[in-house]
């Protein structure tokens, strides 16, 4: 009820606006004094990161759990591959016609899951990642298991600070969208179906088109960090389809707390320096994942946020306001 | 261009779909096995499994690779898993069963992560293969059709693990037990049924279970890492397709989705791959409690 009652006031717009504020300088701040090694591992953590936000939204907002969001992220980066490579497009085209596609795609899958609960919408969203994935893998045009390689990229070559500031400005975009929406209306309006399913409908909301319009918002968002992925890579390979993917970013949101934007990003960033950092340190990072995982569930169910947050208390709180107070 | 039909082309391709499918069966009856009962999603079944392939590797060469290594592996190396089973159960899924679905997802992934960093470190990276044992290394033909003495002694094994599981699921006390709980978990502990006893037993069983699907696939193809997360989303399919947590439902499931394969390798080998998605996503639209489940709409 708190949460209905704080989206309501004026302060909102402010509120979301001081959020992307912080997450401007924090991107400012690392970019200018990171060095290249650790600014390009974190380009590719900030591309997790928007994918991990466009699953987070879709869990937060609707409550559907997907076990196949790698799904988007693929289609909008063999959309990339193939506008760039192919058609020879502008690299910025990608940004237009991956969340087109991966918006088409979303609406034909979406639209057979979306009538399923619970488990059976995660199979079903498992089904078709795996079908994309399979179709990849088999497809001379898409490149087989060898993937697309060769995506040219000529506008951020060079030096890595430039796709940083790329990935750093849709991480923004995507970070905003998902709190404006959360904001809404139209966001307040999904959570009530979240909530309340049978209600909603008895209140005379369509709640079938409603999913389905979170699902594909929910897989333009993964279509973005399927383009940025593409172009990081200068190439993309079925695997980034395979259900492995679409696990990573379960662990990613609940990693860094699944009840927050913030999170999400935490998340993603905390998972890609990990993997490289223990993979560094030692051949076994895999044994080192898990364990901390563990620990993640049994010790901190509330994910690396919400632990940060029992821990401050209600420090995080009263920042907020008096932000939201000086603006 | 596909292959001409004929009999003899026919009457193999169903033989091999078939003993396929005895192989898929054995890897997915633990998993319908514990969503089953635990309604819990084990994805590191895959991981158990893999597990159970790679014991027995060592088994092999601690024995000097002698004819008897198979065999030995065969009894041993599932009970190893078994216990490892046992140790997951007891130390960590316990913990969870109350947790949300997520959470519930995030410690098998923690597990997946966590088995595999073991037999990494264990085993290695490259594929490994152990031999078959003399009797079943062959070839034996009937008529016009050809099938490896291996198949064959796979589909044994699979009908004998299926057999061991309806007879403990439907002529034990403690079957009984098990089904009890599968169906309400409150009211049979209500009922003074150990819940925390069958728990351990249904995973530990169906971890068996995957290292025996392990042990069987060692002596069949080479294995390494990714043989886990591969074989997991295979069974996910039969289940799904059978019907969640049943266990005639996974019987059937692992023959279609064996023959389809076969069948779909033979007609469309550029599409063999996603056949078995299809599949899965039909029979979720069409009847999301799979073909022998029970809905629960």
């Amino acid at each position: 009820m708190t949460r209905l009652a704080t989206a309501f006031p004026k302060d909102g717009l402010a509120r979301t606006a001081a959020h992307a504020v912080l997450l401007v300088i924090i991107l400012l701040l690392v970019g200018v004094t990171a060095d290249a090694g650790t600014l390009l591992l974190g380009s590719v953590a900030l591309v997790y990161g928007v994918f991990a936000l466009s699953f987070y939204f879709l869990l937060k907002y609707t409550g559907l759990l997907s076990f196949g969001q790698a799904a988007f992220l693929g289609v909008g980066a063999y959309s990339t591959a193939i506008v760039l490579k192919q058609v020879h497009a502008p690299l910025m085209t990608a940004f237009i016609v991956a969340p087109l596609v991966s918006a088409v795609f979303a609406l034909v899958i979406g639209w057979l899951c979306v009538r399923l609960k619970g488990l059976y919408f995660g199979m079903l969203t498992l089904a078709f990642s795996q079908l994309l994935w399979a179709v990849a893998s088999q497809t001379h045009y898409f490149g087989g298991g060898d993937g697309l390689n060769g995506v040219p990229a000529d506008l951020i070559a060079g030096t890595p600070d430039r796709f940083y500031w790329l990935a750093a400005g849709f991480l923004v975009i995507a970070f905003m969208v998902v709190l404006l929406i959360g904001r809404s209306p139209y966001g307040l309006v999904l959570r009530s179906v979240r909530d309340n399913e049978m209600r909603a409908e008895f209140a005379g909301l369509n709640v079938k088109w409603l999913l389905l319009s979170a699902f594909v918002l929910s897989a333009m968002l993964a279509g973005w960090a399927g383009a940025l992925l593409a172009i990081y890579n200068r190439g993309v390979f079925p695997d980034m389809m395979y259900w492995t993917m679409s696990g990573e970013v379960v662990i990613m949101v609940l990693l860094g707390g699944s009840g927050y934007a913030w999170g999400a990003i935490v998340g993603a960033v905390a998972l890609t320096f990990l993997k490289q950092y223990i993979s560094d340190a030692t051949d076994y990072y895999e044994l080192a994942l898990g364990i901390t995982l563990v620990v993640v569930v049994l010790v901190m169910p509330t994910g690396l946020g919400g632990f940060a947050k029992t821990l401050t208390g209600g420090l995080r709180q009263r920042i907020g306001t008096s932000v939201v107070a000086a603006d | 261009m596909p292959p001409a039909i004929n009999f003899n082309l026919v009457a193999n391709e169903l033989v091999a779909g078939l003993t396929r499918g005895a192989w898929i069966f054995l890897i997915a009856a633990g998993l319908t096995l514990i969503f089953g009962v635990l309604h819990v999603l084990n994805f590191a079944h895959g991981s158990l499994y893999l597990l159970g392939a790679y014991l027995s590797y060592s088994i092999s060469v601690l024995t000097g690779r002698s004819d008897s290594a198979f065999w030995i592996a065969l009894l041993v190396a599932p009970l190893i898993v078994a216990a490892a089973g046992g140790v997951i159960e007891v130390g960590l899924l316990r913990r969870v069963y109350r947790r949300q679905l997520l959470y519930q997802f995030l410690l098998m992934f923690a597990l997946v992560y966590i088995l595999a960093g073991i037999s990494r470190r264990i085993w290695g990276t490259a594929p490994l293969q152990i031999s078959r044992p003399f009797p079943l290394a062959g070839t034996l033909t009937l008529g016009p059709i050809a099938v490896p003495s291996y198949a064959l002694f796979t589909v044994v094994v699979a009908i004998v693990a299926g057999i061991l599981l309806a007879l403990i699921l439907f002529r034990t006390r403690l079957g009984k037990q098990i089904r009890a709980v599968a169906q309400d978990a409150e009211m049979a502990s209500v009922l003074g049924i150990r819940l925390d006893l069958v728990r351990t037993f249904v995973f530990v069983f169906g971890s068996w279970l995957a290292g025996l699907a392990g042990v069987i696939t060692a002596g069949q193809s080479a294995f390494g890492p990714g043989t886990d997360t591969d074989a997991v989303i295979l069974a996910f399919v039969v289940v799904v397709v059978g019907g969640m947590g049943s266990i005639s439902g996974a019987v059937v499931g692992a023959l279609m989705i064996g023959l389809a394969e076969a069948v779909g390798v033979l007609f469309v080998p550029e599409l063999s791959l996603s056949v078995v998605f299809v599949i899965m996503a039909a029979v979720l639209i069409v009847r999301p409690s799979g073909l022998l489940g029970v809905s629960q709409h």
